[in-house]
């Protein structure tokens, strides 16, 4: 078993050792981060959050690729690295856990967000129309990303490095080779410069541009190109494949070194050939390495953080899509709430819908702010905050999402002006920390704005941790742990005890350890103790304390418990016993005992009396002995000379009897037989000598015994004989007596024979008068007793009707048992969301609003229907009576000159009619347009009106006063300064 | 002797008499409370617990025989489950204090039981071996070194079995469950055995 047990460790070990295991176990893992901290990870990468695009669970391997369709995913994927492919077939055989995460952020963040998209837009737009369309518009404008960014860099490097040849030059270390100049060339040209030490390029005689390029040399081109090109390639390999992500792919880091690598050497190659000095390709390098580093920032948000892969565009469009009031394609629920608009125009409708729209967030933001322990009143809305309210708000997100940094603020907003603003900035500033993109600082927190504030909530509401189930040790129950400590224990690979670095008690494999048990005695109050004079007395003074009466110490817990279970076992089986036999005897349980005991016994004695027979009855002190035995079963009565001691000296001395024959054992097998025989022969001879003697023995005492029965009989013969004769004499005695005077004694006998016989019959008739109540009584009483006896059966009966009925319902309660701790298993099985009620209630209030949109959507639907139709037959009746009236006058025309002028003014009329019609259209349209350019100066002004001037003046008064009291104060200092 | 016949005692036996005469040493014992001591770890020693006492101050051999003669006593007095009477009126045959009488009876009557099972348990020793104790563990087994996984639970069974000889005999065997509900079972079988023996 221990070596099994080994092996299972090995195997594990093995398993370990093996990283591709190893690997799609940590993606395991990782998968269950993201669920889990999906709001830590959104804080640095906007496009988590976002609902549109990226599958949370696959995010952390192919950040730049997962885009929402998961088929496309999957194609890029395989192209790009082993790694994933394996991610893929977790995917694929957990698609529910992907899809569920995905749903669950975007359920979780979605209404918050939509509505107050819908609040600074001004209507209802349905996000999700939008998203296939915004993913394909995404991926292009990431392809952009990349190809832009290395056109970019590319430009830059040429354009310095063209410019600093141009402006430095530089002969390149082969300038000789190329210029190849001659003697006579020399000869030819003019030096020029300080004393003539300088020739110009006329000395070359090689080809122009040869020369031309040789007097480039700085900085490298090549070098430059190289590292740009190279260095942005790593750049972009690591934001994909994110080379340090606590993965410890070492390809990937080679992949990403040999770029560089790639880099220097074209460099070392150049210094190589001769075409440059080191310092040209530094310069080189650095250039590219600057360009590169630069333009890729230009078009990624960040060079080495978790969203370095992550377009600037693909930004923005996240962003727009999130605080935009320009949208440029308008959803279909946008279009009827204009055409709506178009009809009504009715701007105090219009600002109706949209506070309603804005109160569904703030239910949300309120709900969620009273879930975090912020006491707000019933009635309160965002736009009722003040400063303190804001302040504790802030405070208590913040406490949530970082406690250590807002650890030091105090719980309410202080009175002092300086302090006011000192803890405001804190508080702007750990927000702006958490990814807070707009802009913020203390006036924002000092004097709210309703949308500022609106925005900041929903905000920090995104970035609140997912309170996980986190349930302490209060709530983690025995069995939890117990399994905890199991599957730990069975994940951890074995070492032997005696190495260093193992946790293991040693012996926790053996069974060497052994509970032993040692009998107690535990001291009771109860009617024995009143009963027996001594044993207070016992208990008191001779009797040890519980942990001293085993003999080990080690013992004292087992003995304890078996104390208790042979005590509770016992109970248990009697209960058993009265309740299968007992009952059924129909007698008292004393009188059952009593019973059973008595039979017991007997047939103890039996079976010892049979086995005395069988065994060798020669040995009269194994008799004696088992005698003794049924003396010790409680009757007490055996007749014997040996006691309970002698007996053990009997046992002992026959061992003794035994013992010598074992040194002899070194002797040779033949001749220990040999002795062995003799003694048997000695023994036989001996035995039967006395089994001879025994029989005489015997067969004397049994003559004896005859001759003493004969005696017996005879002597009671004669014992008879003499009574006989006493008797005979005494009645002859008497005999003679009476014969003296005979006629009186016969008088006197028949005188009293008569008394007798009157007084025979008198009493014969009492007895009849006596006997005749007896009877009935008898009778009557045998009757109750027939009664009795019935009753007692069927109660009998009834008593086993109702046992059977206990046991019917003994079975019924413990399958209800079963029953309820598999449903508690169920339940505690399943996942203990302590959260859920806050989103459920938050869901409730959604569905809700939802609920009310449909309502007005669908009453506004209808508006529109009628009107519709309204219209119709409106413009169909025109028409008619047009039709009509053209007919009429035509009818008319052929016969009048009247009807002809009356068709042309008519035609006049309509073509009228017509232009009035389009200028009402142009008329309606441009009152839509400064509708909404109301609404938007509505809004900026909104915005705009940020410092509140009275509020600002309000409190430069409180601290100009502040300041007034402390010059005050260190006039008065100084004053007493200068009087000391 | 006196002619008073002992009640521990049944049957003329002359040399037994001589052994009780022996009591008579407790009366050389002064206090009550170390003769309750004495007799308490009499029967300690009969309970098979071993507690030294220290009466070195009357003599080691007197102390000695005295302490025999008392067990003796004790155990026959149990074996007959003679009563409180009977118990006095034999230490008053073996002249024996009245105060010390008192002592004695008392001890012996609050621990009657504890001896009387002592006693039962020495008696039971005639049989042939008895289980006296068993642990056991529960043990899991994932892997072998040949099949990757077992996962079979096997139960580590300890007996502890007197043969009531020089030792104690340790039984170890790993059952399968259905090797243990065969056990199990048979072991139900013994005890409804036992229950129906026992009163």
């Amino acid at each position: 078993m221990v070596e099994g047990s080994e092996s299972t460790d090995n195997s594990n070990n093995e398993n370990v050792g093996n990283s591709c295991i190893n690997d799609s176990n940590n993606n395991s893992i990782v998968v269950n981060n993201n669920e889990n901290n999906n709001n830590i990870n959104s804080s640095q990468n906007p496009m988590i959050n976002n609902n549109i695009d990226i599958d949370s669970s696959v995010k952390d391997f192919m950040k730049p690729i997962s885009i929402k369709n998961e088929d496309n995913n999957l194609k890029n994927s395989v192209e790009l690295k082993p790694v994933y492919k394996q991610h893929q077939q977790q995917q694929k055989q957990n698609p529910e856990t992907c899809k569920n995460c995905h749903n669950r952020i975007s359920n979780n963040n979605n209404n918050l967000k939509n509505n107050t998209n819908n609040g600074n837009m001004g209507y209802d737009s349905s996000s999700d129309n939008h998203t296939p369309f915004l993913s394909l518009d995404i991926r292009r404008r990431y392809r952009v990303a990349i190809v832009l960014g290395l056109i970019q860099s590319f430009g830059l490097t040429l354009l310095l490095v063209a410019v600093i040849k141009c402006f430095i030059g530089g002969l390149r270390p082969n300038f000789l080779v190329r210029c190849k100049p001659t003697p006579e060339s020399l000869a030819r040209a003019t030096p020029v410069g300080f004393n003539q030490l300088y020739y110009s390029k006329e000395v070359c005689t090689g080809d122009e541009a040869d020369i031309l390029d040789g007097m480039a040399a700085y900085p490298s081109g090549h070098a430059g190109l190289a590292a740009c090109g190279l260095v942005f390639l790593a750049l972009f390999l690591h934001a994909r494949l994110k080379t340090f992500n606590n993965r410890g792919h070492l390809f990937i880091y080679v992949m990403i070194l040999m770029c560089i690598c790639g880099a220097v050497l074209v460099g070392v190659s150049r210094i190589v050939d001769y075409r440059h000095t080191f310092g040209n390709v530094l310069l080189g390098w650095t250039i590219g390495v600057i360009c590169s580093l630069s333009t890729y920032r230009l078009n990624y948000l960040s060079l080495f953080g978790h969203d370095n892969h992550i377009s600037v565009a693909h930004y923005w469009v996240w962003y727009w899509k999130q605080y935009s009031t320009n949208t440029t394609t308008e959803p279909q629920s946008v279009k009827i709430a204009r055409h709506l608009n178009d009809f009504n125009s009715n701007k105090q409708s219009y600002s109706n819908r949209n506070r309603f729209k804005m109160d569904e967030a703030d239910g949300i933001i309120l709900l969620t702010l009273r879930d975090l322990g912020c006491e707000l009143g019933d009635e309160i809305t965002i736009k009722d905050f003040d400063a303190e309210i804001v302040y504790k708000a802030c405070l208590a997100y913040l406490r949530v999402i970082n406690e250590a940094k807002v650890a030091n603020l105090t719980a309410t907003i202080p009175k002092n002006m300086s302090a006011r603003v000192n803890s405001c900035s804190v508080l702007a500033a750990t927000i702006r920390e958490t990814g807070y993109r707009a802009e913020l600082s203390y006036h924002n927190l000092l004097y709210p704005n309703i949308n500022d504030v609106r925005r900041i909530f929903v905000f920090l509401g995104q970035h609140l941790p997912k309170k996980e189930v986190v349930e302490g040790d209060s709530t983690a129950s025995l069995k939890d742990l117990i399994c905890n400590h199991l599957a730990s224990s069975i994940k951890e690979s074995w070492m032997p005890y005696f190495c260093p670095f193992t946790k293991r008690i040693p012996g926790n494999y053996s069974t060497a350890k052994l509970f032993t048990v040692a009998p107690l005695k535990i001291p009771a109050r109860g009617r024995q103790l009143k009963l027996t004079p001594g044993l207070e007395d016992f208990y008191i003074k001779h009797l040890r304390p519980i942990n001293q009466q085993p003999n080990r110490t080690d013992d004292v817990a087992p003995s304890v418990f078996e104390y208790n279970l042979s005590i509770y076992a016992e109970a248990q089986e009697r209960e058993n016993e009265w309740n299968t036999k007992g009952s059924q005897s129909g007698l008292n349980p004393l009188e059952y005992k009593k019973n059973k005991s008595k039979t017991i016994l007997s047939k103890m004695n039996d079976s010892i009396r049979s086995a005395m027979v069988d065994g060798s009855s020669a040995d009269s002190r194994r008799n004696n002995t088992f005698d003794h035995v049924i003396g010790q079963f409680g009757m007490g009565s055996a007749d014997d000379d040996y006691g309970q001691f002698a007996r053990k000296k009997a046992f002992t001395n026959e061992e003794v009897a035994s013992e010598p024959i074992e040194p002899k054992a070194k002797e040779t097998e033949e001749e220990r037989q040999q002795k062995q025989q003799e003694e048997i022969d000695q023994l036989q001879s001996v035995l039967e000598e006395l089994a001879n003697r025994m029989a005489n023995a015997t067969s004397e005492m049994d003559d004896w015994i005859q001759q003493i029965r004969q005696l017996e009989a005879q002597i009671n013969e004669e014992d008879r004989k003499r009574a006989e004769l006493e008797k005979e004499y005494k009645v002859k005695k008497k005999t003679f007596g009476l014969l003296e005077n005979a006629e009186e004694n016969f008088a006197k006998l028949q005188e009293l024979c008569q008394q007798t016989s009157a007084s025979l019959i008198e009493m014969s008739g009492e007895w009849e008068k006596v006997r005749r109540p007896i009877i009935e009584k008898y009778r009557q009483l045998k009757d109750e007793k027939a009664n009795q006896s019935d009753e007692a059966k069927s109660k009998v009966e009834r008593i086993k009707e109702i046992r059977a009925l206990i046991k019917k319902m003994i079975a019924d309660i413990r399958a209800k048992e079963e029953l309820f701790t598999q449903l508690q298993d169920t339940y505690k099985a399943m996942p203990k969301d302590t959260n859920r009620s806050m989103y459920t209630r938050r869901i409730i209030e959604s569905v809700k609003n939802i609920k009310k949109q449909k309502e007005d959507i669908d009453r506004i639907l209808l508006d529109t229907r009628t009107l519709q139709k309204e219209i119709n037959t409106i413009t169909d009746t025109a028409v008619r009576t047009f039709d009509a009236v053209k007919d009429m006058l035509y009818a008319d025309a052929k016969k009048d000159q009247t009807a002809k002028t009356a068709i042309k003014s008519f035609a006049v009329i309509d073509e009228k009619f017509q232009t009035l019609l389009t200028a009402i259209d142009e008329t309606g349209t441009y009152q839509n347009n400064i509708f909404t350019l109301t609404s938007k100066i509505d809004y900026i002004s909104q915005k705009t009106n940020t410092l509140n001037t009275d509020r600002v003046l309000n409190d430069l008064k409180t601290i100009k006063a502040e300041n007034q009291t402390l010059i005050a104060q260190v006039k008065s200092k100084m004053a007493s300064a200068g009087s000391n | 002797m006196t002619g008073n016949k002992y009640h521990s005692i049944q049957g003329a036996s002359n040399q037994q008499e001589l052994l009780y005469g022996d009591l008579k040493l407790v009366n050389s014992i002064t206090g009550q409370n170390l003769v309750q001591t004495l007799i308490h770890s009499v029967i300690d020693h009969i309970c098979g617990r071993t507690i030294p006492v220290d009466f070195s101050i009357y003599g080691l051999q007197t102390i000695r025989t005295l302490f025999e003669r008392l067990a003796v006593f004790v155990s026959r007095v149990v074996g007959r489950e003679l009563k409180r009477e009977q118990i006095v009126e034999d230490l008053k045959t073996a002249a024996v204090q009245d105060d010390s009488i008192n002592t004695i009876a008392d001890a012996i009557v609050s621990r009657y039981q504890d001896i009387k099972r002592e006693l039962t348990e020495k008696l039971s020793s005639i049989s042939s071996s008895s289980l006296t104790d068993f642990d056991w563990k529960m043990n899991l087994i994932l892997s072998s070194d040949k099949i990757n996984s077992v996962n079979e639970n096997v139960l580590m069974l300890n007996l502890t079995i007197d043969h009531h000889e020089e030792k104690k005999e340790q039984l170890l065997v790993e059952l399968s469950k259905k090797d243990l509900d065969q056990l199990l079972s048979q072991f139900e079988q013994i005890n409804s055995v036992v229950q129906s023996l026992k009163i």
